[in-house]
């Protein structure tokens, strides 16, 4: 027997799952549809400085964490040290990518799975309260993002070195005050996210990977830490982490150690839970740590979603009254660098060679969906086979794998890659 | 009823008509802006002008939507001396456009200024018309290599909102003197050409833009 789901619908960008049943065996394909983009190749010959920017397109609702990453990595490989002030508001913009990305996936793309509406049009017609929190929500993301970096798809402020303008004292005062506004609607969403019944699944490999810094919960960090306690520089990442090209589609999935991982929340969450803020850490108690569970990384998006208001309430305040050192001069010199942080889907490498005269000479990028790939499959194996075993109809079993690859919330725009085809002939 | 020639067709049509009234009548299209049958007929776009043709002289150019038709008359609708004039009457009612396409409810194809701009090749203000608004500073004035002058409006100027140069993702304003006018911003500011062509190769490499761009440089040079 093979389910086909064709294409998955509510994903951010075009998959099919196809999964194969036989007697002894079941096999997961998860196939992205997207066309290759070429932008690790296109970016080779170009000056640094032109990099970020054209890296961010990889990617419209996490562009700011791809400009991020490529400016660490270039600011790595070129030996540039940006500032204090830069490195805390670029986790703000990280948090506030975070707060956004969560509503939408929270509220548009999952929340339709738990509540049993087909799709978006039927929930706005059933729950238009939910609805509507849903898009404040990401509305308060998508304006601290638009107040720190000028833009929020693809933003405008971000350069190596650091940021092109500080922000000024009422554009931070105005964002506090929004972000005030915005926390009882983050409530809300844990509330309401925590209060939902997930389909019972154990994690198939338990192994997860996230980005190790200095705050008590790191979105940006210069290594990368397992849960079966290796860690490693993000420049070592090409040691442990490995990218393998697949014959049937055009996203390369990767392996850690020889075994499948996840990254993302619930990843953080599993590690970091001791460092939420106050509000976020009383719904933790609801959860039984670490979360085990795929469809877990629902509640634990609601609980960072709530953490990341309070963090970007705080540093806001922090940076307040303070005058700000947002630049630091940039000297062209030949070098590798790599930028690892946590994009909303978890852990994303960049990892840029240049040469001496600034010139790109080879680039690549590790993004959470080509990470998370190996897992999903083989989560989406496991489901099938204890469904089959419960004797489900092949209509719950479609509906349970599909919700099941939604609830670790795919990017396939961004996991997009070429992919050499070797063709064998007998 | 009288009987006049458009294009070389001969209409009767009733004497009480307009020029546009009896170009419609034989299916030939005159561009409009501010004409709105029924409604608005005061002929201020002058985007529907034509050419009336009199022997031996150069003809009149008159505005369709409000010229009436007599006997005899003969007109052209589309001929260089139309078309000239219509790109001028276009650049004009560009210059004082504020275009603000983001925020504008026809975005997303349905407005005709841009559609008639593309057409004639005028094609908007550039982007250093958004700066004054913002008040931004000049970024060419402090030496930075902004693709500013070549670039069409539109934006809202969010990257100078945020002391950043224009990068020219918006695409090339094609007004006919706008390359000439950013080269010799340029020139005045002491700007780097080589480093301006640089720029602009990320988003119009391959473009025909960018090959005219480069000839009119080149010739810019040799004056000097």
């Amino acid at each position: 027997m093979e389910v086909k789901i064709a294409p998955v619908s509510r994903v951010v960008g075009h998959i099919t799952l196809n999964v194969k049943i036989e007697e002894d065996e079941i096999k997961a394909k998860l196939k992205v549809l997207n066309d290759p983009r070429f932008i690790e190749a296109l970016v080779v010959g170009r000056r640094y400085d032109e990099v970020p920017e054209i890296v961010s397109r990889i990617c419209g609702p996490c562009s700011v964490n791809h400009t991020l990453a490529s400016i660490v990595a270039l600011e790595n490989a070129l030996g540039v040290k940006p500032s204090e002030d830069v490195e805390l508001l670029r986790e703000l913009l990280c948090q506030a990518v975070n707060i956004q990305n969560q509503a939408v996936h929270l509220y548009f793309l999952a929340l339709p799975d738990l509540v049993g509406c087909e799709n978006i049009v039927d929930l706005v017609r059933q729950y238009p309260a939910a609805v509507k929190t849903g898009l404040e929500l990401k509305t308060s993301g998508n304006r601290l993002i638009e107040a720190i970096a000028g833009r929020i798809v693809h933003p405008t402020a971000c350069v190596v070195g650091g940021f092109t303008e500080t922000p000024s004292q009422g554009r931070i005062d105005h964002a506090i005050r929004m972000l005030e506004e915005s926390r009882k609607y983050a409530v809300e969403a844990a509330d309401l996210f925590l209060g939902f019944e997930v389909p019972e699944l154990d994690s198939v490999s338990d192994l997860h990977l996230v980005t190790c810094g200095q705050s008590k919960y790191p979105f940006v960090g210069s290594s990368l830490s397992a849960s079966d306690g290796t860690v490693f520089a993000s420049s070592d990442y090409a040691k442990s982490i490995e990218e393998e090209p697949q014959t049937y589609t055009t996203a390369k999935y990767c392996l850690l150690n020889g075994s499948s991982f996840y990254v993302g929340s619930r990843a953080r969450l599993n590690v970091y839970a001791k460092g939420l803020a106050d509000s976020a850490a009383e719904y933790v108690s609801k959860l039984r740590l670490p979360l085990r569970n795929p469809f877990e990384n629902i509640p634990a998006k609601a609980i960072e979603t709530l953490h990341c208001v309070e963090r970007c309430i705080g540093i806001l305040n922090a940076i307040k009254d303070r005058k700000l050192k947002t630049k630091s001069d940039v000297r062209v010199s030949a070098g590798e660098g790599v930028g690892t942080l946590e994009a909303p889907r978890g852990v994303l490498i960049h990892d840029s060679n240049v040469d001496e005269n600034g010139i790109v000479r080879r680039y690549n990028v590790i993004t959470p969906t080509a990470l998370n790939g190996k897992h999903i499959e083989a989560s989406l194996e496991e489901l099938a086979k204890e469904r089959i075993d419960q004797g489900k109809s092949d209509e719950e079993l479609k509906l349970g794998l599909g919700s099941l690859v939604r609830a670790y919330d795919p990017c396939l725009g961004c996991a997009t890659h070429m992919v050499e085809i070797a063709i064998e002939r007998l | 009823m009288v009987k006049m020639t458009i294009d070389g067709d001969e209409v009767e049509i009733d004497a009480s008509a307009t020029v546009l009234d009896a170009a419609e009548k034989l299916g030939i299209e005159i561009p409009t802006l501010c004409y709105y049958a029924g409604v608005f007929r005061e002929a201020t776009c002058r985007m529907c002008a034509v050419e009336l043709v009199a022997k031996g002289r150069p003809g009149k150019i008159v505005s369709s939507c409000a010229y009436p038709v007599s006997e005899g008359l003969v007109v052209e609708t589309d001929n260089k001396n139309v078309r000239t004039n219509r790109r001028l009457s276009l650049e004009l009612i560009f210059s004082s456009h504020r275009i603000k396409c983001q925020s504008c409810p026809r975005k997303g194809g349905s407005c005709e200024l841009l559609e008639l701009g593309r057409q004639y090749g005028v094609e908007g203000v550039p982007v250093c018309s958004e700066c004054p608004l913002h008040e931004d500073d000049c970024l060419l004035a402090k030496g930075e290599p902004c693709l500013g002058p070549l670039t069409i409006a539109g934006c809202g100027g969010v990257c100078m909102d945020m002391l950043r140069v224009c990068e020219g993702c918006r695409g090339p304003v094609t007004r006919s003197d706008a390359v000439r006018e950013a080269l010799h911003l340029y020139d005045i500011y002491g700007i780097d050409t080589e480093e301006v062509r640089r720029k602009l190769s990320k988003y119009y490499a391959n473009s025909e833009f960018y090959d005219r761009l480069l000839k009119t440089v080149e010739e810019v040079m040799t004056w000097k």
